[in-house]
């Protein structure tokens, strides 16, 4: 193996003289290794958000205790309308380890028989609260996991989600105290054992948010608009989103628009999701009533050594205590900008909860009704601060090539493996993702090593669509290939059926698609109102992996050409991936192929597409993929190696296909699986700072199992008793045993 | 041996080639587009009389030919490159055979590129894009002769370093694919065809093919380096372990003779260079 140690600087004086010759012969051509060679996280910048906490009037003002607030929200079950808090589902390396009722009985859009549970490959049932076993894994299975042909034992439309709220109608807040909120709560029609109602399951699984901050959105779909509206999720897209200015005229609203801020825009959704954390019809507002005169993790004890919460804490070191020493009233105005929370009117433009008594509700201020900006920022800070780059991986020296020095033998093999198997094309840059748009193209400048080599180059810019040869389903429901728009950090690899997901082909409450690459199509096409992100409008068709246009004389079956009517793009041709591509349909060439049935140069490969997860930490994340699907490592690389579950709609088919090597060497699957373990932060397995945490108290199922559940639920007779995970306050300095993997915290 | 296609004297022939020839490619000339594999023991280098071996190379179901995705093209990344360098001139034959019981089907290439190690070609020389949208070397033609749409990346003088297609072998009788159907416009069928276009480099091809194995007669094959290229050929199977064996004949003993001759002279010459250097 002349490769790998050709590879390996320290190694090569090790091959006898006799090599040497061959080598030189052989050693340009052995040392490229084939494409993205995956890079550290040290010292690697997170997207600036400008106006946040700089510029003449910044929104934070004190960032520190924006951090505080941050922290406390993400962990305090009160936020939730019945004890759930983001970190309900963040509690584990970022995500979701729990075992019991998880199981949503469909995936989030479709299935195949929509709020069915469906039964387990032995015959049984696997309703709600049912217990997670490890022979459940992986929910699709095969008769050779390895083959690329074999017959389906078992599939499943069902997803290992997590676990949220009961529901319920919201009614009103309590002010005062620690009490839950006032909603009117009945057996949910799919999460119920007889009469008895059980917690819903979000029907995706949890990701980690340990890295997020890269992402240029959230969310599986990416709904969280890299843009934070001050409101909601939405972004632009959201007509009536704003921020409530204290100014010398009164009270005014104005838009918010901060870039780099998906993390904000993803953290206001859970709370007012009546399937992960609120009460259907509670506004932020009311939450920020809720809140803000009560003591931050009033329910939950909070170690003196906390990271961040230490000095605030009413712990000391000899005796534990719930909460944090102030309000969240008074974290909020030590953080922020008093332009956002000084006025003290009521009411008028800032409207009042909805009336559902007899009582009048009294009318909402200006720190209620901004609530949503306080919160979605000051986690946002919080989370940008749960960077993991200190793994063995990130502390590993690098050689000339970039590749890491003095990992294990194994660990290294697994990472060419890594490469050779095409992983590294999405999982690409620092944080092992194409997700992470701005980071890694601010880092290709410098590393160029990192995004591919002649090998193999993925293109990697500001762009946030690229182009690629995909699956598509043809009008009479054949799969074949054509040249479809992607969404940068966005992939299907065939994990379920994309009409059983179709994650970012979905639109938003507005009817706009959630993809950058649908608006493109419009853009093409002449329709400029169709694009509602203002990143589309800078797309750059030469910076494409495969171009949608080219000057050429004769037709091509995917591209425009002279022959259909093409232009130049309006950009530059600056450092161009591909300057070959530098042309666009003309807007007519453009319209008429969408309007055609049978085109294949104007399609979107979104329906069924998903963001690429990070692998960081990845050992600790499981179970694995959107719909939580696989339990281990192992059965994810079983996945790549029979190249996939499915061909389906978008499936990325020349990334995700059978091979031969990882099938027929097993030391090649183990090594890859080894690599992936050098991505874990010990900060992270310990929990030291900054992933330490206060105590949380996670609803973990319920009385009873999947046949009968116990009623009982102080919230409501007809709600199921929930059982609870209790997980202990932990200082900065982390805790001695160490965070299991979901395969090992998994019954046999 | 002038067969089945002539060689175009326009490096732009290429019928789906997406850009006009005058513009750079997306990247400047580089070599190293494939990656070429070790053969079992290190050396590349085959004398007449010896062999060359992989035992066991793991082969994807059809990265030579048949996957219609690519519409029926070479796919580059996952398949199989090897290099090596004939000392002197012999007859010899590249055998590829599925393993006993192995779901795979063989089609192999063979290229030279004279007296230099192949350089691996250039990514997306050309601009070239195949009819499945794929740039080379992700699908490349490799039945054409150099100079056809699907080779640029790889010929001297414009990608790479490759002299000639020599020969290509399918062993898979279900395959025949026309000029129509592939991503380049290349043809693919079973069978042992001839693709050379001149006789610089071997005097003849031969050899037979079956489904499951391919066994490839180059006569006369010059000294100097030659790549082939093995990939699967029926996109229905599951792919499988197979084995590579390139073995040059031994030189017939009125070679044997002649070589001695040579040798006794090339003693002459060093003694006198040996000489010279003590004068």
């Amino acid at each position: 193996m002349i490769s790998r140690y050709a590879c390996r600087g320290e190694r090569t004086r090790l091959i006898p003289t006799l090599f040497a010759a061959v080598l030189s012969v052989w050693t340009p051509l052995s040392l490229a290794h084939f494409g993205p060679i995956p890079m550290s996280l040290k010292d690697v910048p997170i997207p600036p958000v400008p106006g946040l906490t700089d510029g003449p009037d910044p929104i934070v003002v004190d960032s520190d205790a924006a951090i505080v607030l941050g922290k406390a929200l993400f962990w305090d079950i009160n936020v939730g309308s019945d004890g759930m808090a983001c970190a309900s589902c963040h509690f584990h390396a970022g995500a979701d380890a729990r075992t019991k009722n998880q199981i949503a009985p469909s995936a989030m859009q479709g299935g195949d028989d929509d709020a069915e549970f469906d039964y387990l490959a032995d015959g049984g049932e696997r309703g709600t609260n049912y217990t997670l076993t490890r022979s459940d894994f992986p929910l699709h299975q095969t008769a050779d996991p390895l083959s690329p042909n074999t017959a389906i034992l078992s599939t499943s439309d069902d997803v290992v989600g997590s676990a949220g709220t009961f529901g319920g109608q919201f009614r009103d807040v309590h002010w005062f105290g620690t009490g839950d909120d006032d909603c009117v709560r009945v057996a949910d029609p799919v999460f119920h054992q007889g009469a008895v109602g059980t917690r819903r399951v979000e029907p995706r699984h949890t990701p980690t948010v340990i890295n997020a901050v890269f992402n240029h959105r959230n969310f599986w779909d990416g709904r969280a608009n890299n843009v934070f509206n001050g409101s909601s999720a939405w972004g632009e897209r959201d007509p009536d989103a704003g921020v409530w200015i204290d100014t010398p005229s009164g009270l005014q609203k104005q838009r918010l628009h901060l870039i780099n801020s998906s993390l904000a825009s993803q953290a206001v959704a859970p709370p007012l999701d009546a399937v992960e954390m609120g009460c259907e019809g509670r506004r932020f507002a009311d939450l920020g009533r809720k809140l803000m005169w009560r003591r931050p993790l009033a329910r939950q004890n909070v170690h003196w050594n906390d990271s961040i919460l230490g000095p605030y804490a009413r712990s000391t070191a000899d005796t534990i205590r719930p909460g944090l020493d102030t309000f969240y009233y008074n974290l909020v105005r030590k953080a922020f900008n008093e332009k956002y929370w000084s006025s003290t009117e009521r009411g008028g433009v800032l409207g009042a909860p909805v009336q559902r008594g007899r009582m009048r509700p009294l009318p909402y201020d200006q720190f209620e009704s901004n609530f949503a900006m306080f919160f979605g920022l000051a986690i946002q800070l919080y989370e940008s601060t749960l960077v993991s780059d200190d793994s063995p991986f990130d502390r590993a020296e690098r050689d000339s090539q970039g590749l890491p020095v003095g990992l294990a033998e194994e660990e290294f093999e697994g990472l060419q493996e890594f490469r050779v198997a095409h992983c590294s094309l999405c999982h690409i840059g620092p944080l092992m993702t194409s997700a992470a748009v701005a980071t890694n193209a601010e880092l290709v400048k410098d590393n160029p090593g990192a995004f591919g080599n002649q090998l193999f180059a993925i293109s990697t810019s500001e762009n946030v669509i690229t182009r690629r040869p995909v699956f598509h389903e043809a009008a009479d429901g054949t799969i074949e290939e054509a040249g479809a728009l992607l969404d940068t950090g966005f992939s299907s690899t065939g994990v379920i059926l994309s009409d059983w997901d179709i994650g970012l082909g979905g639109t938003d409450p507005y009817g706009n698609p959630l993809s950058f690459s649908e608006q493109y199509l419009q853009l093409l096409a002449g329709d400029t109102s169709k694009v509602v992100d203002e990143d589309v409008h800078w797309i750059r068709p030469c910076d494409f992996d495969l171009p949608i246009a080219v000057d050429m004389d004769r037709s091509h079956p995917l591209l425009f050409t002279r022959v259909d009517g093409i232009t130049q793009q309006e950009q530059d041709v600056d450092d161009c991936y591909n300057v070959a591509g530098a042309f666009v349909p003309t807007e007519s060439a453009a319209a008429a192929q969408l309007a055609d049935p049978a085109g294949k140069k104007m399609l979107s490969g979104v329906r069924g597409a998903f963001k690429i997860p990070t692998l960081r930490n990845v050992e600790l994340t499981g179970p694995y993929m959107h719909n939580g699907s696989m339990a281990t490592l192992e059965e994810v690389v079983e996945f790549y190696t029979r190249g996939g579950n499915f061909d389906t709609q978008s499936k990325d088919f020349g990334f995700v296909f059978s091979q031969a090597a990882l099938r027929f060497v097993p030391d090649k699957r183990a090594n890859m699986v080894a690599f992936m373990k050098t991505l874990t932060d010990d900060r992270v397995r310990y929990k030291r700072a900054p992933f330490d945490h206060p105590e949380l108290i996670v609803p973990h199922g319920h009385a009873g199992d999947h046949l009968s559940v116990a009623a009982g639920n102080p919230l409501s007779a007809d709600l199921a008793a929930d059982e609870f995970l209790i997980i202990p306050a932990v200082g900065a300095g982390g805790i001695d045993d160490p965070l299991q993997s979901f395969e090992d915290i998994l019954d046999p | 041996m002038i067969s089945v296609a002539s060689k175009t004297s326009t490096q732009c022939r290429a019928l789906f080639v997406a850009a006009a020839c005058s513009l750079v490619a997306a990247n400047a000339h580089a070599a190293g587009a494939v990656s070429i594999q070790d053969w079992d023991g290190g050396s590349a280098t085959l004398a007449p009389g010896s062999s060359l071996h992989v035992l066991g190379a793991s082969g994807n179901n059809s990265s030579y030919t048949d996957n219609p995705r690519l519409n029926y093209s070479s796919w580059a990344h996952t398949g199989a490159w090897w290099n090596f360098q004939l000392s002197s001139s012999a007859t010899t034959t590249v055998s590829v055979t599925a393993q006993a019981g192995a779901d795979f089907l063989p089609g192999v290439t063979i290229w030279t590129s004279g007296s230099d190690v192949f350089d691996g070609g250039t990514t997306g020389f050309g601009g070239e894009t195949s009819t499945s949208g794929f740039g080379t070397p992700h699908s490349l033609n490799s039945t054409g002769v150099l100079g056809s749409a699907g080779t640029l990346w790889m010929q001297n003088g414009e990608g790479g370093n490759m002299l000639e297609t020599l020969a290509y072998g399918v062993g898979n009788s279900a395959i025949d694919y026309g000029s129509d159907e592939t991503g380049w416009g290349e043809s693919i069928s079973y069978g042992i065809h001839d693709v050379s276009v001149s006789d610089a480099f071997e005097s003849g091809i031969s050899g037979s093919a079956s489904d499951r194995s391919i066994d490839i007669i180059l006569t006369d094959l010059a000294a100097g380096w030659y790549t082939i290229y093995i990939g699967g050929t029926d996109h229905s199977s599951t792919g499988g372990l197979y084995d590579v064996e390139v073995s040059a004949v031994p030189i017939p003993a009125a070679g044997l003779l002649f070589v001695s001759a040579a040798m006794g002279l090339l003693g002459i010459s060093r003694r006198r260079d040996a000489n010279a250097a003590g004068a």
